[in-house]
């Protein structure tokens, strides 16, 4: 499996035409998801506002001042899309996290339909959750 | 109308259908296949035209007379309340109150007692129950010191209530009141309502009935039920959103202290006092959704003009289906009784998001999550489950769909 940056990603959805192909394609995501640890699975790394559960954990470098997240959720579909973001923001820094339009990225992926507000599986809070986790 | 078939006549699918121009679209070049009827029922072009019709010709304010419109509008919207007064076989049209919907109607008794309650009165419900018919009544304990109490139903494996004796103890001489699901809207159980009002009443106790589940699928009978209240919604049973009904009788509704004042509610006003006006106009303050609530009859009207035992045969011949199909998947749990309108099940290991989404792509509409009742799902053990829900217009096809597509959902989400 190639490594995953947004480039490759983008090529991913960009040769899926219907959403079950989007669908088959944040599965195979799903599986490169940088994992937290079960010990980092507790109530205070929930994520709030999800209908499924999503776990987030975080890891700062003081030396690089780089910003490296892991998750968790028990929606595979979510995973996918976790693993998205993730890929969008692991190694940045604080302020260049705070200046990328995630939701953005996910629409131009064609994945809109997990952004919309209310009784959404919330990635929205996923999102609001990864930006209040680094400083800007 | 194009019906008006006996009860229990056989009906033809594909002509219903051709009632609900809705159901004719494509999403991503799969048919839509509507199963989330639980949540909102689809209306039929007889509603849609009723309310279009009002607008077009005689849309005014009612109860305020002195010209021929509101005139025509108010006998139309007191006409609606007898319409539906005869769906649900209340004995007189003041015994039906407009509301937004069932959540309103159960709001409305729940600010309606509060005076009449005091510490350590109990409110009793059971563990069925949607939030709407759970969050009220502990905000009014919470507000009054009365104690709210949850009888807790034991479900069989095949998802029926199993009677105990032990549940006549929850009902007391402190039990002032008890509200219960008519159907519950999560797995599509049905208590047994009888024995539980009949326990209610032996302790004096006030009774509401919750037929927002109800009412699309069974005849209800609210004379033969003999509940105080009975509420409902309007978007559930084939007619608009924003209209309901609190069926009470002059009783029970006399209890009430209007939780909302203001226009039409009233009598006389002085800067002094207010006396309000009488039933049923003295629960129904500010100009009361007209067009709900002629669509709303019109609704009723175009169930009562359907066989409805053979719909109600039809909806349950499809649920069973798909009951027993799932049945046959290692992975698949079901927690609706086979006889229900609806199944609800979960997959080991899948989220039912997941298997919902997978659905979506496939154009099949269902609903996924804990269905408004957070703690009925915790006491299952579940996170939440999948609820397809069924209405006169699916069909089997659609079951068929529903089940391969599930299936190969699992194929795919499953973990490897």
């Amino acid at each position: 499996m190639t490594e995953l940056t947004p480039n490759t990603i983008a090529t991913l959805f960009a040769n899926c035409q219907a959403k079950e192909e989007r669908l088959r394609t944040l599965v195979q995501l799903s599986k490169q998801l940088p994992l937290i640890t079960p010990e980092q699975k507790i109530e205070a790394n929930t994520v709030k506002g999800c209908e499924s559960q999503v776990w987030l954990a975080v890891k700062y470098d003081a030396e690089t001042e780089a910003y490296f997240f892991t998750g968790a959720s028990d929606a595979k579909l979510i995973r996918g899309v976790l693993t998205i973001l993730l890929v969008h923001v692991n190694g940045l820094t604080g302020e260049q996290i705070h200046a990328l339009d995630l939701a953005g990225a996910l629409q131009q992926l064609n994945l809109s339909s997990y952004l919309t507000s209310s009784r959404s599986n919330g990635i929205s809070a996923i999102i609001e959750r990864i930006k209040a986790l680094t400083a800007s | 109308m194009l019906f008006n078939l006996p009860p229990t006549m056989p009906f033809n699918v594909d002509l219903l259908r051709q009632h609900f121009p809705i159901l004719s679209q494509t999403i991503e070049g799969h048919p839509l296949v509507y199963l989330d009827n639980s949540a909102t029922t689809q209306k039929p072009t007889e509603v849609l035209t009723t309310m279009l019709d009002y607008y077009q010709t005689s849309n005014a304010n009612v109860h305020r007379g002195a010209h021929f419109l509101s005139n025509n509008a108010t006998s139309q919207f007191e006409q609606a309340r007898q319409n539906v007064a005869n769906f649900i076989h209340a004995a007189d049209k003041d015994y039906v109150i407009w509301t937004k919907g069932a959540t309103e109607a159960i709001n409305m008794v729940a600010y309606g007692i509060e005076q009449q309650l005091k510490p350590n009165d109990e409110i009793l419900i059971s563990n069925l129950e949607h939030h709407a018919n759970l969050v009220p009544w502990q905000q009014l304990a919470a507000r009054t010191g009365a104690i709210l109490r949850i009888l807790p139903l034991v479900l069989t494996e095949e998802g029926n209530v199993l009677w105990q004796d032990s549940y006549q103890d929850y009902f007391t001489a402190h039990t002032k009141l008890f509200a219960c699901t008519h159907v519950s809207n999560a797995l599509g159980v049905k208590p047994p309502i009888q024995q539980l009002l009949r326990l209610a009443k032996s302790v004096n106790a006030l009774t509401l009935l919750d037929g927002a589940q109800a009412v699309a699928h069974y005849p209800v009978n609210v004379d033969e039920l003999d509940c105080d209240f009975y509420v409902f919604s309007g978007h559930k049973m084939y007619g608009p959103t924003g209209i309901g009904v609190l069926y009470g009788k002059t009783a029970a509704l006399e209890r009430l202290t209007p939780y909302q004042t203001g226009g039409e509610m009233v009598a006389s006003v002085s800067y002094d006092k207010t006396s309000f006006n009488q039933l049923p106009y003295r629960l129904e303050a500010g100009t009361p959704n007209i067009e709900g609530a002629i669509g709303l009859a019109a609704a009723c009207q175009f169930l009562s003009s359907l066989p409805r035992n053979a719909l109600l045969a039809w909806e349950q011949e499809l649920a069973k289906k798909a009951y027993h199909a799932l049945q046959q998947h290692p992975k698949i749990r079901l927690y609706s009784p086979v006889d229900s309108t609806m199944v609800s099940f979960t997959v080991d290991g899948i989220s039912s998001t997941d298997i919902s989404e997978f659905l979506d792509s496939r154009g099949i509409a269902v609903r996924a999550g804990q269905h408004c009742a957070h703690p009925l799902m915790t006491s299952l053990g579940v996170h939440g489950t999948i609820r397809a829900s069924f209405a006169c217009y699916n069909t089997l096809q659609e079951v068929e769909g529903l089940i391969t597509s599930v299936f190969e959902g699992i194929e795919l989400l499953a973990d490897d």
